[in-house]
């Protein structure tokens, strides 16, 4: 449990991490958004190494990124299993057996599929990691400042956010914790049928919930013992601001969303003229 | 059979760059029937070193002897975890926070019904375990965990562990957040355990007057070695060397060593509050005061022990 990632921030310095957390958050939904627009797997490729230039900017090791699959492992087997043999497009079956069909569209779009979830974890996982709580708050709540307008308590929506985030690892920990101590126990997790195991779990859940309304209850009390909800106006320490970098950031991110919207829409692909292209070099060698 | 530790290492997250060590080429030997008390700083490696002895922690390079049952690095033969488990009764800190089941005997009675135990086996051990640390089964055995008093919920926490009737008992931190007279009454439970059902025990602990009062020896550990494994009284001489690694000297050897320097020599023995009194009373007899005599010093409300 200790080795998710998802969720959690790397605390090193970098130009990335000092970015505007606003434009981060921009950014993120704005790559989940273009993700399902991503058509060849040249636009993949060039997210997996926009992805990598984030990590070496950031100073994160990639080995960190492609961690954070981990967690959606049998999610992504799930989904390109189903995809493989059930694809319900227009195919030319190559291989058929009772309801199973394979067809290359449907290995396509198995892979693509799987390239999709990949990328769009491990994107949205840069923001975790290089965005601290308190700016995520932030920049959140500076987001949503216009429902302000329409009554919408922004700012508690944004701490009750920021805290969730807060909680994962600690309730990872926690649950490693009492995991440790039913195991002592002789609690036994690891065998049996389904029903059993889900059973098993019940001794780990419970604790866990009660810690956690209780962690709820005592964080409740810390945040009116500091007068959280006492004036109207809070000031913060860090302001926010728009820095060159920022828009460095801006122009490259505008370049890799352009690039993938013009690849689907204009070029329709460029895996087409890449293949062209390699076949003319393979003629031409011939030739030679 | 005494637990064998040699050469353990262990390192967190091995292998990335948050590798931690935990533990360094660690060598222990703890025979049966001893008191251990284990101190060292936070992050000192003691917690890790404890759930080695459970299984809990897979042994990364070293040996591990519990009983005779032998834990290593090799995958194969796997241990008996479920007789290491009933041998070495862990009781983590903060323990009652891992209560669950509806009613207390119930959720005594959990560890036994692991070990195989039937049913009315298992309710027989759970209660005569609640009984061990001073609670009426039949009076809160029905009761649902969650509305017991702090200190109650702790021992029954310690009954689901001693309820599996464990020979080596380990604890961690047992008196954390109790006043001094739940830590009082947690400490004697503890050696009435010693005496009636596990042998061997190891605790713990951040607090030197507490632990110098029960334990037989101390092993410190400092960054993940065992800085200090000896008789507690050539222990308190390195009193330097223990405030380097971040903890200090038992109370009673300051008073000592201050009395000393005023003149008064207690001799060289004093490990405890216990012993402190008994040397100033003959001390005070040597230059012709009168005073009575002091069996055991009293705490808060022993319970008659």
């Amino acid at each position: 449990m200790r080795d998710v990632a998802f969720g959690q921030y790397y605390p090193v310095s970098s130009p990335i991490h000092r970015l505007d957390p606003r434009l981060k958050i921009v950014f993120t939904l704005l790559y989940v958004v273009t993700m399902f627009f991503v058509s060849s797997y040249t636009a993949y490729a060039v997210i997996l190494i926009f992805l990598l230039a984030l990590c070496g900017f950031s100073h994160i090791p990639p080995s960190a990124m492609f961690k954070s699959i981990k967690g959606i492992i049998i999610l992504l087997i799930l989904t390109s299993v189903l995809n493989l043999f059930f694809y319900g497009g227009e195919t030319s079956v190559v291989w058929q057996w009772w309801i199973f069909k394979i067809s290359p569209e449907a290995i396509d779009s198995a892979l693509k599929l799987m390239l999709r979830l990949i990328l769009l974890i491990m994107g949205t996982t840069m923001l975790t990691f290089t965005t601290g709580a308190t700016e995520l708050t932030d920049g959140i709540e500076s987001l949503l400042k216009p429902l302000n307008l329409i009554k919408i308590p922004v700012r508690d929506l944004a701490i009750i956010m920021s805290i969730a985030l807060r909680f994962i690892p600690i309730l990872i920990d926690e649950t490693d914790k009492i995991t440790m101590a039913q195991k002592s126990r002789g609690a036994d997790f690891d065998s049996g049928n389904i029903f059993k195991r889900a059973k098993a779990l019940l001794p780990v859940l419970i604790p866990l919930f009660v810690g956690a309304f209780r962690k709820a209850d005592e964080l409740a009390d810390a945040l009116d013992a500091r007068c959280y909800n006492a004036s109207p106006k809070r000031t913060r320490m860090k302001k926010i601001t728009f820095a060159v970098r920022d828009l460095i950031a801006l122009i490259v991110f505008a370049a890799l969303v352009a690039f993938v919207f013009l690849d689907k829409y204009l070029i329709g692909g460029a895996d087409t003229y890449i293949v062209k292209l390699f076949n003319i070099i393979v003629e031409f060698f011939k030739g030679l | 059979m005494p637990i064998v530790v040699k050469g353990l290492s262990f390192a967190y997250s091995k292998g990335t760059p948050f590798e931690k060590k935990a533990l360094d080429c660690v060598d222990v030997e703890i025979s049966d029937g001893q008191f251990i008390g284990i101190m060292g700083h936070t992050g000192s490696g003691k917690s890790t070193f404890i759930q080695h002895l459970n299984g809990l922690i897979k042994v990364q390079s070293g040996e591990i002897d519990v009983d005779g049952i032998h834990l290593t690095s090799a995958r194969r033969p796997k241990p008996d975890y479920k007789k290491l488990r009933s041998t070495v009764g862990m009781v983590f800190q903060y323990p009652e926070y891992q209560l669950f089941d509806e009613t207390v005997i119930k959720d005594v009675a959990f560890g036994p019904k692991n070990l195989g135990l039937s049913k009315e086996e298992a309710f027989a051990r759970a209660a005569e375990a609640l009984r061990l640390v001073g609670l009426d089964p039949d009076e809160i055995g029905e009761r649902a965990p969650f509305e017991l008093s702090g200190g109650q919920k702790r021992r029954v926490a310690i009954a689901g562990v001693i309820a599996m009737r464990p020979k080596i008992l380990i604890l961690d931190e047992p008196t954390a957040g109790l006043d001094p007279y739940g830590k009082e009454q947690i400490m004697s439970l503890i050696c009435r355990l010693k005496r009636e059902c596990s042998p061997t025990v190891i605790v713990i602990s951040h607090d030197m007057d507490e632990i110098t009062r029960y334990a037989d020896r101390l092993i410190v550990f400092s960054e993940g070695r065992v800085a200090f494994d000896m008789p507690m009284q050539e222990l308190f001489k390195h009193g330097q060397e223990l405030e380097a690694i971040g903890l200090e000297l038992p109370s009673c050897v300051s008073i000592a060593d201050n009395l000393r320097l005023k003149g008064i020599e207690l001799g060289d023995d004093i490990v405890n509050m216990d012993g402190l009194a008994k040397a100033v009373v003959k001390a005070a007899r040597e230059r012709g005061i009168e005073c009575g005599d002091i069996a055991s010093v009293r705490w808060y409300g022993e319970e008659g022990e």
